[in-house]
């Protein structure tokens, strides 16, 4: 495990795409501890006056808990940009682990 | 000199002089000495240096080969097998010339050898960078040992406010349960946590809490939150309040991004039903040994400590005809690769079967503690407790 944080191997791949006020995420493969750094690297990359940043999760197969810490930091940091972040698309483990922490009442949830 | 790391103390360091010539001797001294050397002592043969040793050992040994009844070669071979002297510097002077003579220094144990007629800079090179890096060794050291107490105690401090034999005992004959758990921290310090409280004749308390993230962070949060309860009296009967109550205190303590699954119910024995609230934390499993039947409860919830607004309900849910109550951390459910079995998903049926014939305690003893002494290892921090309701 340390390992993997000294040669930053990561479980996420990301594209990200910016149409005016909105800034697309696509996020794939498994977000988790691993992919800390990965994962603040990306966020600082997006655009700050914007006025939602979409996660398209369509492909991300695996969350853990540190993963939706991540999502729960993005979400903080947005806020205070007035930023509104919208979760879209999950499916599997992901919609499970989204339902067990009732992420509908801190995000957008669209399917 | 060349090193950016300075040890201010370096020059105080005890360094051991040994050889027979006294001419010899007198240079190696004066030369240290001059450079700032402030305890440089010193040794004519080899009988001498085990004296000296043996009396206190020094941070560096200087070594001449040739000497009279015990040869710096003899020195070498008694003390460099003692546990307490293998790390021990030694620096041996041998002929430029005499091949035979380095080789067997290397193949003993030197560290470094310096080449005779000595040269002040070679030296004082020699001894400096020797000397550096075994203090830099010995302050690390120092540092880890310190460290591992502070661990040590963190340890023993999480295991004595887990629910103590007495506790358990009190609620097991009070609440006619028999209650078995395993805590089992992914390495030293678990980020989970659980407890009892006892109520009245009637009803009892267990919760069970699993912040982000493990080891001393999680682990410290985790003292927060057993605190933080432990203030809470009033709330004992009402999970719904004591979640919210928790959520908004841990809101203030706790970083962005951070947060903790809880889940906190209260057994109610006289009218054979569970009340109780979560904040994300996995499933609660209740098993029917006469129906051969299982539920796992619906724990959908905002975890504590991401937004102050959150609120939580109560959940009510009948217990009759259970006679398995399971608690556990989210490792049972992501583990299926070392376990062979993950609750909650679709491979959970190798556990649900076994507990037919078993407690779910003694199933995954079984796994974790095999018989053969073989301990299994989850990649996360583990608690399992199990009310049996008798």
């Amino acid at each position: 495990m340390i390992l993997k944080s000294i040669l930053n191997i990561h479980s996420m791949d990301y594209v990200i795409q910016t149409n005016d006020k909105s800034v697309y995420i696509d996020i794939q493969g498994k977000l988790t501890y691993v992919d800390h750094h990965r994962f603040t690297e990306m966020f600082k990359q997006l655009d700050q006056r914007a006025s939602y940043y979409i996660l398209q999760l369509e492909n991300l197969e695996f969350i853990d808990s540190a993963g939706l810490g991540m999502l729960i930091f993005m979400r903080d940091k947005a806020s205070e940009k007035n930023i509104t972040v919208i979760l879209k698309g999950s499916c599997g483990q992901v919609k499970k682990m989204f339902e067990l922490s009732q992420f509908n009442q801190l995000f957008i949830i669209e399917t | 000199m060349m090193f950016s790391h300075q040890l201010y103390y370096l020059y105080d360091a005890d360094i051991l002089v040994a050889d027979d010539d006294p001419i010899n001797l007198k240079i190696l001294v004066s030369h240290l000495q001059k450079a700032g050397y402030s305890n440089v002592r010193t040794a004519g043969n080899g009988i001498e240096v085990m004296e000296k040793i043996e009396n206190k050992k020094p941070d560096l040994l200087l070594l001449d080969i040739i000497m009279p009844e015990m040869t710096g070669f003899d020195v070498i071979r008694k003390i460099r097998p003692k546990h307490s002297f293998e790390n021990l510097p030694i620096l041996v002077q041998t002929s430029i010339s005499n091949a035979e003579e380095q080789q067997q220094a290397w193949t003993l144990g030197a560290n470094d050898i310096i080449n005779k007629p000595i040269q002040r800079m070679e030296l004082l090179s020699r001894v400096y960078i020797q000397l550096h890096q075994y203090l830099m060794i010995k302050e690390l050291h120092e540092y880890q040992q310190k460290n591992q107490e502070e661990m040590d105690s963190a340890i023993r401090l999480q295991q004595s406010i887990l629910p103590q034999q007495e506790c358990i005992k009190q609620i097991e004959e009070q609440n006619n349960v028999s209650i078995h758990s395993i805590f089992k921290p992914y390495r030293f310090l678990s980020g989970d946590l659980w407890g009892l409280i006892p109520i009245n004749q009637d009803k009892f308390a267990f919760w069970s809490s699993d912040f982000m993230g493990k080891g001393l962070q999680a682990a410290l949060n985790s003292f927060r939150i057993h605190t933080t309860i432990s203030n809470s009296k009033n709330l004992f009967s009402n999970p719904s309040e004591l979640l919210k109550h928790l959520n908004k205190s841990l809101k203030t303590l706790i970083k962005n991004g951070n947060f903790c699954t809880f889940l906190y119910g209260v057994i109610d024995r006289k009218n054979e039903e569970i009340t109780y609230a979560s904040a994300g934390h996995p499933s609660l499993l209740l098993y029917s040994q006469t129906n051969e039947t299982h539920h796992f409860l619906n724990t959908e919830g905002v975890p504590l400590g991401v937004d102050e607004k959150s609120t939580y309900t109560n959940k009510k849910a009948s217990l009759k005809n259970f006679s398995n109550l399971i608690i556990y951390s989210d490792a049972l459910t992501e583990s299926k690769d070392i376990l062979d079995f993950a609750l909650e998903q679709d491979d959970c049926t190798k556990f649900i079967d076994g507990l037919k014939e078993r407690s779910g305690y003694q199933i995954l003893s079984n796994i974790i503690q095999p018989m053969n002494g073989s301990e299994i290892t989850l990649n996360d921090d583990l608690t399992f407790i199990e009310i049996l309701l008798k």
